[in-house]
Parts: structure tokens; sequence; C-alpha cells
């Protein structure tokens, strides 16, 4: 098993009353798994998200990563596990304006000081998602699509263990949707876990493990 | 292709680089900031030392003059502006013995109309090296031999060497030494003894046509050291009340230089005061710039977040981004500054009108360097806040849902 | 290409002020006291060539698209602009006395402006430079 959260919760206070945003949500992942996770706004996907990519404090429970406990972890160690084995793709928008394609894709390499030269990898995921050619280009150059396809090829430079999406599709269309789904489809073949949060109403036919969440609440279809 | 490594400072030269408008006007203001600080300081500090200067080369308690030349006299001491001006012999014969005078020694004044270079007029001050205490304690380290008949020692602005020859009205002068630089009006002047100030001041009445009463023993000034226990304020007033009639007044060298005291630090407090209303603007536009940007970059940072970047990176990144800025406005500023201020030092202590001496290089440097340590640490100072903020910015601006 | 403009503008600002400062903003000496004409004014004179040649490369250099034109004009700058100093401080000079106007204005101006034109035109002249033997080595 690769990931597994325990009875995991997170409240927030809002205008002085607390706020269930993930309420005891328990559920594992294995291995080259797909999961998509469905619900409404508000229903407290990115919330579960972020705390499985250690981003936030469960305010009770625990996510178990690869053995790690990430709610025991100090944040030095946090970001180099979420670094090195956890690439996680923000919703909207979340290539870096003031770096070339080639830099914001080799970047989550540098971040821990690692010796070596990641730009061979680079380039060879940047032809697997097809945007060889904008090498050089700077993001605001680039169409919705071709900044998916960076953020994307970005998030698998460290040979990451699990991909986590959050809503990788909300802004693209169908053809576009299906192109990034189906890179999905490629990186969980290899043996990488992948999380998807989404709105495409077509999650439901695709290959794969299907949660939705409701106030807080996870459960898993069949 | 240039092998990039992505430290802290690499990410935040590269986000300088791809904003230039923000780092301009963030660098402008720092520069400003350091401009005006080393401005201020390096004014401040040339006065104090033109002030102190003074103090030290107007050894004499008292300056006994014409009537009606105070202002001239002062003119000539602290501006070097050239003037003539006269008492006759017997008159101050007279002078000389009054009692409550310790020693007293005459100079006499000479305006050149025009000098063999350029048309400008230059200070020629004739003294007694026998009975000098003013002039001559000074004069003697650079000339321990004396200043013999035509023979002169130039102030530190006039541009001769010793050894050449200096030619005023009809005659030739053998400039013997170049004396120190004071801030004051000692640095245009030519100094002779008085038996060749004496035939200089024939050539100038012969020259000029102005009407000198007492050719043979007219002297300007009479500078007067008084004897121990005599009170300064009694002695003016005795000299008044006996002489004015004659055409005497008195100067003391205490109230020329409380006068002048006082002017500076009006003007030094001023420059304290605007010096500390920038700084206080700067920190504050700075921390106000550094935060809006910061939180409008908040996105960009969670993003770092994101892809791994630890809390302290973030606030690395931050810290260096402030430190490249202030660095190069601190540098820009002083070097603008150091460009400007030594072109234009003269011209700057012709126009506070006050003893201006620039301080020594070492003096200069550490003000300097004090400067640029002040400008960089306000940049960073102003940083503090939003970089230690960063790491929690980051996450919440990450973690929004619907956005 | 923003540079570009920038770069040339500056040419020409500080030419115009090399050339025609000296003669109405940081004026030397009145002349004419007794017929003799001092030293500063043959600066005053040699700077209008001067000038005038440093704004016209900064003109030629903002209408030259090719940055290798740009850069041999912006060597001939860093001379011209060179010479504006050297003028007044060492070819022709000015009033020997410290408290004249020439040296209170004209000569710290000109320095100031001809070695602050001359710092940056290296600067650009080595910024083209890198930049000319980058596309050199990129098209070989």
């Amino acid at each position: 098993m690769l990931l597994e959260l325990r009875r995991l919760k997170k409240e927030y206070l809002r205008e002085n009353r607390a706020f269930v945003a993930v309420d005891d949500a328990s559920a594992s992942l294995d291995e080259g798994q797909v999961a998509f996770v469905t619900g409404r706004s508000g229903s407290g996907k990115s919330t579960l998200l972020n705390m499985i990519a250690g981003l936030l404090k469960p305010t009770s429970g625990s996510v178990v990563f690869d053995g790690l406990d990430l709610s025991e972890m100090e944040d030095g160690e946090l970001s180099f596990v979420r670094n090195a084995r956890i690439g996680y793709i923000p919703q909207g928008q979340s290539v870096l304006a003031n770096f070339s394609v080639l830099d914001n894709i080799r970047l989550p390499f540098y971040l821990h000081g690692r010796k070596g030269n990641p730009t061979d990898r680079a380039r060879h995921l940047m032809g697997q998602v097809g945007i060889l050619h904008l090498e050089k280009s700077y993001p605001a150059q680039l169409s919705g699509g071709e900044l998916r396809r960076v953020a994307i090829a970005r998030s698998l430079v460290n040979a990451p263990r699990l991909l986590i999406a959050d809503e990788p599709t909300g802004d693209l269309d169908p053809q576009t949707t299906e192109d990034v789904m189906n890179l999905f489809a490629q990186v969980s073949r290899e043996g990488v876990a992948v999380i998807v949060v989404t709105h495409d109403a077509d999650a439901a036919r695709r290959n794969g493990r299907h949660f939705s969440m409701d106030a807080g609440k996870l459960t898993e279809s069949c | 292709m240039r092998e990039h490594t992505f430290t802290s400072l690499d990410i935040a030269l590269e986000n300088l680089r791809r904003k230039p408008f923000r780092t301009f006007c963030m660098t402008a203001f720092v520069a400003l900031l350091a401009f005006v600080l080393s401005g201020g300081s390096l004014l401040a500090f040339s006065l104090l030392n033109g002030i102190s200067s003074m103090s030290q080369r107007l050894g004499a308690e008292a300056l006994l003059v014409p009537k009606g030349y105070e202002r001239k006299v002062e003119g000539a001491l602290l501006r070097g502006e050239p003037s003539a001006f006269y008492l006759d012999g017997d008159l101050a014969q007279k002078l000389m013995r009054v009692e409550g005078i310790a020693q007293a020694s005459p100079q006499l004044f000479i305006a050149t109309m025009d000098s063999s270079h350029c048309a400008f007029p230059v200070q020629l001050i004739g003294y007694v090296p026998e009975s000098d205490f003013v002039i001559a304690p000074w004069l003697k380290k650079q000339l321990p031999s004396g200043l013999r008949d035509g023979e002169v020692v130039i102030g530190n602005s006039i541009e001769a060497k010793p050894g050449v020859k200096l030619r005023f009205f009809a005659t030739d002068y053998l400039v013997k030494a170049q004396l120190e630089r004071t801030g004051m009006g000692f640095d245009t002047t030519v100094f002779f003894n008085m038996k060749t100030a004496r035939d200089t001041l024939k050539e100038y009445a012969k020259y000029s046509g102005a009407r000198i009463p007492d050719l043979e023993s007219a002297v300007s000034v009479i500078t007067v050291d008084l004897a121990g226990g005599a009170d300064p304020t009694e002695f003016a007033r005795n000299i008044r009340g006996r002489f004015r009639q004659e055409g005497a007044e008195v100067i003391l060298t205490k109230s020329l230089i409380s006068n002048v005291a006082k002017g500076l630090n009006a003007l030094l407090t001023l420059i304290a005061v605007l010096a500390l209303i920038l700084w206080a603007l700067a920190v504050g536009v700075l921390a106000i710039l550094f935060a809006v940007t910061l939180n409008e970059r908040k996105r960009e940072f969670g993003i770092f977040r994101a892809l791994g970047s630890t809390r302290k990176k973030l606030v690395y990144i931050v810290l260096s981004e402030s430190a490249v800025v202030s660095l190069g406005g601190a540098v820009t500023g002083i070097a603008l500054l150091c460009a400007l201020a030594f072109s234009f030092a003269p011209l700057i202590g012709l126009t506070v009108e006050m003893p201006y001496l620039q301080p020594s290089v070492a003096t200069t440097a550490f003000l300097l360097g004090l400067c640029l340590a002040v400008s960089f640490l306000t940049g960073a100072l102003a940083s503090a806040y939003s970089a230690a903020n960063i790491g929690k910015l980051a996450t919440s601006a990450i973690l929004k849902e619907g956005e | 290409m923003k540079n570009r403009i920038l770069a040339g503008l500056t040419a020409i600002v500080s030419g115009g002020l090399i050339a025609l400062g000296p003669q109405y903003l940081f004026k030397v000496c009145e002349q004419a006291h007794h017929g003799n004409v001092t030293q500063c004014f043959w600066t005053a004179r040699a700077e209008i060539g001067i000038g005038g040649i440093v704004a016209a490369i900064g003109v030629a250099y903002l209408l030259s698209r090719d940055s290798r034109v740009r850069l041999g004009l912006s060597v001939g700058l860093t001379l011209n602009a060179l010479l504006a100093f050297l003028i007044p401080n060492v070819l022709i000079g000015v009033c020997e006395h410290p408290h004249m106007n020439c040296r209170l204005t004209t000569l710290p101006a000109l320095n100031v402006i001809g070695l602050g034109a001359a710092l940056l035109a290296v600067a650009d002249a080595i910024y083209l430079f890198r930049i000319s033997r980058k596309s050199i080595s990129d098209n070989a």
C-alpha cells in the first residue's frame, strides 16, 4: 500500500464557528492506481489533497505515505518528501511566469540542492507531453493546454511515486482534457499512483477508482 | 548552454530580471535613500570639519579692524572674498598699546584686481613674522626658515607649486610653500611678510588709483591675544568706548565662531531631521512595496511550496531579492553622490557660505560605508516582515478552493 | 529594443549637454576683461564640436537596427565622451583660479557627463559584444 488515510479530519474556524472541511476520511491507494475525486465546490476536495501533500496539518487522523506518517513530520522533511516523491499539480495556472518552460520543469530538481543535471530528463518528459518545441518559451506565450502539459512534466521530473492533480482540466476544451487524462493513464501504467480531483462530467466513465466528497465526507463509489 | 543551479539567489535574480520595472523602482528608491543619507552626512561632516579648522586657525582672541568693515573681515576670513580696508598707522600703534593686551600683531590685506592668470582677484595678506602668533606657528611646519622678502606662501586652492613665481601687479614673487586645506578664506590667500606687503600695497595704490591714507604704516587688522584674567567683553567695551570715534572696531573671534556655529547647528538639525524623515518614509514605503508585491505574488510562492520548497527556502528567496535590490540601490546612490559631491566640492563649499572642509579619505570612506550599510539594512528590514510571513501566505494561497 | 532607445537617447542628451552646457547651462567665465581670451573659452568651443558628434552618434545609434553596427557606434561614443572629459582637464584646460566659474561649474559638470557617458557606452559596448558573439555562435 502506497498511501493510507486514517480517519483524517480538518477543522477551520470560520467567523468564530468551527467548520469541518474534511470529516473522518479514510481510504487507501496502491501503486499504479488512478483515483478520481469528484464533488461540488467547497466540499473539501482541495483541503484533502493539501493534507495528502503535506501542505496542511490535519486536525486529527493521519496520512501514511510510503511508510511515513506525514502528520508527524517537520516542514523540512515534509517538503523534501513532497519534492522527491509527490508530484503536485495545483489548481489553476501553476507555471512560474519568471522562468522558461525548461527551467520550470527543471526547478523541482534543484529545490533541495541535488547534484546532477536534470536537463535530459526534462527534455524526455517534454517530448512525452508534446512540448519539446517550447523549451525556451516563457509561460506568457503559451496556451492553457500547453501550460497544463508543462505543469505535468514538471510534476514528474523527480520521478514521484504519487501524482496529485487538483482540477487539471477545469479550463480546458474537451480534446485537450482527453489528452491530459490520457497522460495520467500513461503515468499510472508506469507504476505511479495518481489522484485527480475533477469536475469533469466524464470522469465516471474513466478507468480507475472513483471517490466523491460531500460536506467533508469521502465515499468510494463502485 | 549556461548551467543553472537554482540556488535561492539564482531564483531571486531570475525573478528580478523578469520584472525590470518593479526591480528598477525599488532599486531607485533605495538609491535615493542612500544618496540623501550619504550626501547629508558628508555635508554635515564637512561643515563640522570646517568649523573646527576655523577655530584652530583663528588663533587670536580678538581682531581690531576699521569700523564698518566687520562683515568684510568675516568675508575675507571665512570665504576668501578679497577685500582691502585700512587703519592708519598712528591709530594702530595706539590700539596695540591698550591695557589688557598680551600680544598683538598687525596684518595688511590687499585685494588684487587681477593675477597674471584668469581675471579673478586673490586675497593677499602681509604679516609680521616677528610678532605674529596666528599665522606664523602654522607656517612654521611648512617653512621653518621663515618668509624672506619677495617670497610668498600660498593657500591650498591656489594653482601653483613651490618654486614657481607668481606675478602680482608688476612684481614676481617666489612661492616657498603651500598650506594645507583649511576650508576657509585662507585657501585662496597669498601670504607675504610685512615689508614685501608694504611694497605690494604701494604698487596696488599706483595701479588701482585707490586712495590709501597712510601707505607707509597703514594696517588692516590687528590680531590680539589678551593677558590672562582680562575679560574679552570688557576689553571690547573699552576699545569701542575709546576708539570708535577714531574708526576702530573689535571682533571677538569667539563670538565670530559661535555665530557660525549657530548657523551650522540650525543647518545640521535640518539635515538630521530631513534624513530621519526620509529614512522613516523609506522603511514605510519599502515595507509596503514588499508587502504588496509579495501579496500579489503569494500564489507564485504557493507553487514553490507545492513543488516541495521549504518555508525557509521561500524566506531566503524573498530576502535574497530584497538584498540584491538594496545593495544595488545603495551602491548606485552612493556612487552617484560621490561623482557629484567630489566633482562639485568647491562649488558646494562656496554656496554654503561657511567653512567647508571635506573629511579625510579614511573618514569619508567610513562614512560612506556606514551609509551603505544603513541603506542596505533598511531595505532588508523593510522586507523582513513580509519575508517572515511568506511561508504562511504561500500555503494559504495554494489552499484556497475555487480560485 | 528598449535598450536601444534608452542608450540612443542618453547619448543624444549627453551630447547636447556637452555641446551647449558650457555656453548656456554651466557657463564658462565671462570673457574680454582686457581682451585676453581664457582657456575655458576655447574649451567651450571645442566641446561644441565634440558634443555635436556625441549627439550625432546617438541619432545614428537610435536608427541602426543591426546590433553589430551599434557596437561600433558604442565604441566611437566611448572615445568621444573620453575626449569631452580630456579637453577641459588636459588638452585645453580651464582657468586656474579655484573660484572661477569655469572651475566651479563647467569643469565638474563636463567631468561627470563625459565620464558618465563613457562608462555607460563601455557597458553598452560590452553588452552588445556579448550579444553579437552569442548570435554568431548560435548561427554556426
